[in-house]
């Protein structure tokens, strides 16, 4: 029983920890200049809702884009073959 | 005359094998640095966080200094200033062959001062050493459970000590941290090297602390168990961060990063100093090297068997077996990691340079002649771009005009690679200026445009002090720090 419980913690603590991996690419690096400053400008400009929405998601598809040609650069420079 | 011309084909003759062996130990050189692009990667994208804690350890601070009136009141201030209990801090100071005021200054603010003077023995390393050995006498090694280790020119931001705490309750042994720059902008001097630092924390540490590897201790700005100074301080050769780096992960220690515990630090703004202070850089690399590559060589083949001291866990379980086969892996890669940091690359490429170009393949041209020989080649996009619009091409018959030009254009086209890779290398200052814009103090457009052009001569300068450092002898000289910048400056507030 107590080993069960042990396990559980632990697997509990991984997925904290996965969270906190995952919650680095949306808040830290570039994420501040490509995607939060850009969502926190048009929160503070529109209001519709559902337009919110939509630009969001398109902010969101935009800095996924601009960090796979980043990491396209990284391979390009410091790939060594 | 006729003996010469012998000499010359028979060395041309041979531009076949040695081409051979030029292309897989290029091959080789590539293949171990392969990792570092997805450091890079990784370093994008992720850090080790820790969770922060309020269960708080004993630590000394100890700093070395020579001359250093100027900036060690303000360290010290930012270390009074910190957001932790100052029961559980003591600063250790060595006011190392100190003609000024330090040791005085030291005193008033209430530290412990110890003077050491000593006209043969001037590094940093043998400073530490002198002051680990009064600490042991006066208070015990055992007295503190971890050591910080700060240059006189360092500010620390007021919640640092709490967040290297937090890695060290997590049971982290060698924490490096976050190295901003004082003087960003004062000129481009100081401007690479702050460039640099934050490099290597995206290339290196950060990577490294996600994987459980060893990152590199880089002088300033870490902290250590006491088990590691069990013995004394034993690293006093000109690079003591390298050799201490080499020398734990030799032992199995993971040295991680902790991206949230940000101290400041003054660059050189002469490119005097700096050529001086990177020659001994170089020097030191060397010589690690030298001291610590057979060992780190030998761990990846044979991992843990030769460490004593580290505890040697009972396994009980699948899962026990498990996690010992990861560590040893880990071990051995982090090994294999830090032996690739030490190795002089650019020496062993200078090298095969040299011979199989410049001398074997000009004496294959004295017998063959140059046919069609690209002028502008490489592989750089610079070369690539330049000849979409110049096609110059140079034939010449055999003979020694085509020995001589052969050199000259060999010799040029290494200039021109190098110059390719110079514009290459300006990406790297811009990626960092975007991924660490809300770190990198505000800088005017214009002068960040100059420093990312700029930017590209700190590893040239890299390139030729490890050259010079082959044949020179280097001794260890002070870095003048003048800077009055104080930690209320950078983070404002009282």
């Amino acid at each position: 029983m107590k080993v069960k419980l042990q396990l559980k913690i632990s697997k509990e603590e991984i997925k904290v920890k996965n969270n906190i991996y995952i919650n680095q690419i949306f808040t830290e690096g570039l994420a501040t200049t490509f995607y939060q400053k850009p969502k926190i400008f048009l929160k503070s400009k529109i209001k519709n809702t559902i337009l919110l929405k939509v630009l969001n998601f398109l902010i969101l598809i935009s800095y996924i884009i601009i960090l796979l040609l980043v990491i396209c650069i990284i391979f390009t420079f410091t790939f060594p073959l | 005359m006729l003996e010469v011309i012998s000499i010359i084909e028979n060395i041309g003759n041979s531009y076949k094998y040695a081409k051979e062996i030029y292309d897989i130990l290029g091959l080789i050189l590539s293949i171990i640095v392969i990792h570092k692009t997805f450091y890079w990667v990784i370093g994008l994208l992720f850090t080790r966080k820790f969770k922060h804690t309020k269960n708080y350890h004993k630590y000394a601070i100890m700093i070395a200094a020579r001359n250093e009136e100027n900036v060690i009141g303000n360290l010290i201030d930012s270390i009074k200033r910190q957001d932790y209990d100052q029961n559980l801090l003591t600063i250790f100071v060595v006011a190392d062959n100190c003609t000024d005021n330090t040791a005085k200054i030291v005193r008033d603010k209430g530290c412990i001062c110890y003077e050491r003077f000593d006209d043969v023995n001037k590094t940093k390393g043998f400073a530490l050493q002198f002051l680990v050995k009064n600490i042991e006498r006066d208070y015990g090694i055992k007295n503190f459970e971890g050591y910080f280790v700060f240059d006189a020119d360092n500010l620390l931001k007021k919640d640092y000590i709490a967040r290297m705490n937090d890695a060290f309750e997590e049971g982290a042994k060698i924490i490096t941290s976050y190295r901003n720059t004082k003087n960003f902008d004062e000129n481009w001097v100081s401007s690479t090297y702050a460039l640099h630092w934050i490099r290597s924390i995206r290339s290196n540490h950060r990577a490294r602390s996600v994987l459980h590897l060893a990152t590199n201790i880089q002088g300033t700005g870490f902290l250590f168990a006491n088990e590691l100074i069990k013995d004394g301080w034993n690293y006093t050769s000109i690079t003591e961060d390298r050799a201490m780096t080499a020398d734990a992960v030799s032992m199995g220690y993971e040295i991680t990063y902790n991206d949230e515990a940000e101290f400041y630090d003054e660059q050189p703004t002469s490119l005097k100093i700096a050529l001086r202070q990177r020659l001994r850089w170089s020097k030191g690399h060397l010589l690690a090297f030298i001291e610590s590559g057979p060992k780190l060589f030998a761990n990846i083949f044979i991992g843990k068997l030769l460490i004593k001291d580290k505890e040697k866990k009972p396994k009980k379980n699948f899962k026990d077996y498990l996690n010992a086969i990861i560590e040893s892996i880990r071990h051995r890669f982090a090994s294999f990691d830090t032996l690739v940091q030490l190795t002089p690359t650019s020496v062993i490429n200078i090298v095969r340079f040299l011979i199989c170009y410049v001398i074997i393949f000009s004496c294959y041209r004295y017998s063959h002649g140059i046919n069609n020989l690209n002028f502008f080649a490489g592989g750089t996009l610079l070369a690539k771009f330049i000849n979409n619009f110049i096609n110059w091409r140079i034939t010449i018959e055999p003979g020694m005009n085509a020995l001589l030009i052969s050199m000259i254009v060999v010799l040029w086209s290494r200039i021109f690679y190098r110059i390719g890779k110079y514009i290459e290398n300006i990406w790297m200052a811009i990626y960092l200026f975007i991924v660490e814009d809300s770190r990198i103090k505000k800088i005017p457009l214009r002068k960040k445009i100059l420093y990312i052009f700029t930017w590209p001569t700190f590893d040239i300068i890299g390139r030729y002090t490890t050259y010079l450092a082959l044949f020179t002898k280097v001794t260890w000289k002070p870095i003048p720090h003048e800077s009055k910048v104080t930690i209320k400056d950078i983070e404002g507030g009282n």
